[in-house]
């Protein structure tokens, strides 16, 4: 188009957001993203001319599903859904997010690669990975710069991103993501990697469990399984999205605790002791189940307590794991397991070993000594740590204190009923002497944006100085130099 | 500070088939535009290769329509097409007052309505134009989806469903603003009903097709219309071509169309006859119309038939977009302002019957068969319970609860749900702008913007349009400074 372009001061950027559930993109000068895509695609293959089409849009790849389930099948056409993102939630499909940057320019932003510089937030890898993180920022590096020659890069941790765009220095960051359940601790600007702790038990894995309870989950190995990615797409946005916005609710303590309350509740109320069938825990809620693929409709009745048992599970997911969803089957049990597999831990204890973590390290990192004359003024106070000196249990003090008044708590799955709350009480568990301030965004929409925007502040900032901006001659000399 | 008189006010709706535009605001009511010019544009080169493009059609002329389903396909034409408008109305003017530029038209601003499709790009290379090459002083680019949530008195949470030609914009907004990663294209419009109808007609040609679709017999019936009218729209073999065969031995329209004079006769004679009955289009088993070139042609039940497709796939669309929004009392908020817009909209009974479509798709009550059987196990339970109570003397709480119950009407209350929609509504038509009442709502959008620039325009403060002053200090991206 050879018209006067508009003036090309770099005061415009591009925002992707790559997250495990959805991607977001869009330019810095609006408040609003312009597309909000799965970080997933239908690849749509011809099997006699080979031809492949590729659909990322939101509601054609529904579009897309819903046909494929409706009608006949064509047999020559092969229809797949593929992820971006592995089980712990890092990119891997680096042809698949090639093709979809591609697409994000092409069709949602409608603009030149090459012409506005891009910020891509990434997930946080933890310190043991130090390898696989080069590995991605490399593959990062060779998109943008190689292949699409875009000029200017910063790649940013979305914590981080998060963290400062709320005007914060140090933060406990809380990502409940669709496939990672996160906690990332920000002192003073610096994700302390060592202390960040990771789990699979987030949005995922509910959408699974709820899918058994509902019964969805179809034993039988059909031959072709190719259908069943798309099914299991589209019940996951469609129908489970329904139930877990409304049904999933998460109880402001452990559940058992919380069931006791009731029981004794209502035995003191109830004097003749007979057990009020619709009150309480046992209040039935309806669920309207609508089959996306059928339409058939269906009203399925659960109690109060299995809807706080399904949120449980993400502090709690061993009665998930174990094929148990019912209540009563673990009362007994429960507690114990936690403390002997170790890899399966709920978000109260990757918090709080999480914060535990981050103010040790911190002290050693940072290289203060003992000796420090306001740190030993400072701690006149009763320490809890007695391995290390008082000055360092100061920091450490200090450091757990300044990450738990500045808890955020963010993603998608955090939207859940009840979250915040209990986020709260579990760290007030672990750390009852710490006072605890929580930023959970209120417009359930901005949350789900909260990275992207955080991104967005980034470039809007009035320097460029605190992020690594890296042009795209910078990439290649210090390419050639190596 | 810039006051903008009522009469400079420019406004206009570019579209992919034709545009409208008013030069003008009057001050007691809003006016349907005067101006609907199709979209197109023609161009030639010249020997240095420079492109000119010209308003008419002539020798080595290309035409070119810049917009294409709302997207702008060919920028440049597209700006070369707004200045020709510009033009031709400054032209109008002059030769109806030469000095009229002297004091009237001295400060004109444009109110231009933007497809959520444009790019930024796209548009700041309009404003670019606007402010560089056409010299104006003030420049709003208003969302066709806002226009038409101000044209219904600005909705706060709504779902624009706007029906074009080749396509179908599904825009939902909330609190005032357009969600833009929501905004949405179905790549079927109202041509789609012509496909359809085509099909069902294959005897009548494209034109024809059209003429019925615009035509007062083309009709969208409700269920109870369907079940009162002659036909048995239940009965899917008789939509299907072999059954529509044997209509057509009853009354071929292919043959009346070709049979002349007395074929005609015996119509008309038929219809005064029908229309002495005086029964509602829907109820006759034919009805006739009069095609571009004045045929009368009698059409069975086909012209209540082709829309059920578009409706449908309209439907699943608005229910998917709704869903993705993450706030559930906004969901709910925007299904009770549905918002229709676009001449498709115009056919009788179209609205009505999405509205329908989007109630039995997404609205969220008790499945019937459900219901039936909970009565009918509480019915039992009831005289269960009688009956118990009958034989036993002794009565007790729990028996005395239940036999007012029982006493009480067998109707049991609706099971409540937690989520979904419990109530799918239009929104309500702006019923006081009289003029736009008689021409019918399809073009509503247009109202929106007058409405809208006539506040922001004349308004004592600048802050919700692109001033001259803005765009030089801070360039095209001046439009994105600017929050309405």
């Amino acid at each position: 188009m050879e018209i006067p372009k508009p003036s090309k001061s770099h005061t415009k950027c591009v925002v992707i957001q790559n997250g495990s559930h959805s991607t977001i993109a869009g330019f810095s000068n609006v408040s609003q993203p312009q597309c909000v895509i799965p970080s997933s695609y239908i690849c749509k293959k011809n099997k006699i001319t080979n031809d492949q089409e590729y659909i990322f849009e939101t509601f054609k790849i529904l579009d897309e599903c819903e046909e494929n389930l409706q009608n006949n099948l064509n047999d020559s056409i092969e229809k797949n859904v593929y992820t971006l993102y592995d089980n712990n939630g890092l990119p891997y499909n680096w042809e698949g997010i090639a093709k979809q940057w591609e697409y994000i320019y092409k069709e949602q932003l409608k603009c030149d690669m090459t012409e506005y510089p891009l910020l891509a937030l990434m997930p946080v890898i933890g310190k043991d990975k130090k390898e696989l993180e080069k590995q991605i920022k490399e593959e990062y590096y060779k998109l943008a710069f190689e292949k699409f020659r875009i000029p200017i890069l910063y790649l940013i941790p979305s914590p981080l991103a998060i963290a400062f765009s709320l005007g914060k220095k140090s933060a406990l960051v809380v990502d409940i993501g669709a496939k990672t359940c996160q906690v990332t601790p920000i002192l003073d600007g610096t994700i302390i990697k060592d202390a960040v702790m990771k789990s699979k038990f987030a949005g995922d894995f509910l959408d699974y469990q709820i899918m058994k309870k509902l019964n969805l989950i179809e034993t039988s190995t059909d031959a072709n399984n190719k259908i069943d990615s798309l099914k299991i797409w589209l019940q996951s946005n469609t129908t489970i999205l329904d139930f877990k916005r409304q049904f999933v609710q998460v109880t402001d303590r452990k559940l058992q605790e919380y069931q006791r309350y009731y029981e004794d509740m209502n035995t003191n109320m109830m004097l003749g002791g007979t057990n009020d069938t619709n009150s309480g825990l046992n209040q039935e809620k309806y669920f309207l189940y609508r089959d996306p693929v059928t339409k058939n409709r269906k009203t399925i009745a659960l109690k109060l307590k299995e809807c706080y048992a399904l949120g449980e599970l993400l502090f709690d997911p061993l009665p998930g794991l174990n094929g148990t969803n019912e209540l009563d089957n673990n009362n007994n049990n429960n507690s114990n397991h936690n403390n002997t597999k170790k890899d399966i831990e709920g978000l109260g204890i990757l918090m709080a070993k999480s914060i535990k973590k981050a103010s040790v390290v911190n002290t050693s990192t940072m290289g203060i000594s003992g000796n420090d004359k306001d740190g030993v003024h400072l701690s006149n106070s009763n320490s809890n740590n007695n391995n290390s000196s008082v000055a360092s249990a100061t920091i450490v003090k200090n450091n757990i204190s300044t990450l738990l008044d500045n808890v955020i708590i963010t993603g998608c799955t955090s939207l859940l009923q009840g979250v915040e709350q209990r986020i709260i009480n579990e760290i007030s568990i672990a750390f009852p002497q710490y006072k605890i301030t929580t930023y959970a965004n209120n417009m359930l929409n901005d949350r789900r944006f909260q990275s992207w925007n955080g991104g967005v502040n980034m470039c809007n900032l009035p320097s460029w100085n605190l992020g690594e901006w890296i042009t795209r001659d910078e990439y290649f000399a210090s390419k050639e130099t190596e | 500070m810039v006051h903008h008189r009522l009469d400079n006010i420019l406004i206009i709706y570019p579209r992919s088939q034709t545009t409208l535009v008013q030069f003008g605001l009057h001050n007691d009511t809003f006016y349907v535009p005067e101006l609907e010019i199709p979209t197109i544009i023609y161009k030639s080169t010249n020997d240095k290769g420079e492109s000119i493009y010209y308003p008419t059609e002539g020798p080595n002329r290309l035409p070119i329509c810049p917009i294409e389903n709302g997207m702008i396909i060919n920028l440049e034409a597209f700006q070369e097409f707004l200045k020709y408008i510009y033009i031709s109305l400054l032209k109008q003017k002059h030769d109806e007052n030469a000095d009229s530029f002297e004091y009237s038209f001295t400060n004109i601003p444009l109110l231009l309505l933007n497809n959520h499709k444009w790019s930024q790009f796209q548009m700041e290379s309009i404003t670019n134009f606007v402010f560089e090459k056409l010299k104006l002083n003030g420049l709003m680019l208003l969302p066709i989806s806002l226009g038409a949530s101000y044209s219904m008195v600005s909705l706060q949470n709504c779902c624009i469903i706007d029906i074009g030609l080749n396509h179908t914009d599904i825009v939902p907004i909330v609190d005032y603003t357009t969600i833009n990663h929501l905004s949405n294209t179905l790549n079927y419009g109202g041509s789609y009903i012509n496909t359809i109808l085509q099909k069902l007609l294959p005897e009548l040609n494209d034109q024809q097709i059209e003429d019925l679709k615009k035509s007062p017999i083309f009709e969208v019936l409700t269920e109870d219309e369907k079940n009162d009218s002659a036909f048995d729209f239940n009965n899917p073999i008789t939509t299907s071509t072999k059954n529509k065969d044997d209509d057509d031995a009853d009354f071929d329209v292919a043959s009346i169309i070709n049979s002349g004079k007395d074929t005609r006769e015996i119509l008309a004679e038929r219809e005064k006859k029908n229309q002495k009955k005086s029964l509602p289009n829907s109820q006759l088993e034919f009805n006739t119309f009069k095609d571009n070139n004045g045929n009368q042609i009698k059409i069975g039940k086909q012209r209540f038939q082709g829309c059920d497709e578009l409706i449908q796939k309209i439907s699943t669309r608005v229910g998917h977009t709704i869903n993705q929004l993450e706030d559930l009392s906004k969901q709910r908020a925007i299904w009770e302002n549905i918002v229709i817009v676009g001449n498709t909209s115009l056919i009788t009974g179209f609205k009505e019957a999405l509205l329908n479509q989007l109630v039995i798709d997404h609205l969220v009550v008790e499945p019937a068969d459900e219901k039936r059987q909970r009565e009918k196990e509480n019915f039992e339970k009831i005289l269960a319970s009688q009956n118990e109570s009958n034989t036993s003397t002794s009565s007790t709480i729990t028996n005395k609860k239940n036999n007012t119950k029982a006493y009480g009407a067998p109707f049991l209350p609706s099971l409540e749900y937690v989520h979904g929609p419990s109530v799918i509504k239009l929104a309500k038509y702006p019923e006081y702008f009289p003029e736009w009442k008689k021409h019918g709502y399809g073009d509503i959008v247009f109202l929106g913007g007058q409405i809208v620039a006539k506040q922001i325009f004349t308004h004592s403060k600048d802050t919700f349009y692109t001033t001259k002053h803005k765009y030089e200090r801070h360039g095209p991206s001046a439009i994105w400074n600017v929050e309405f």
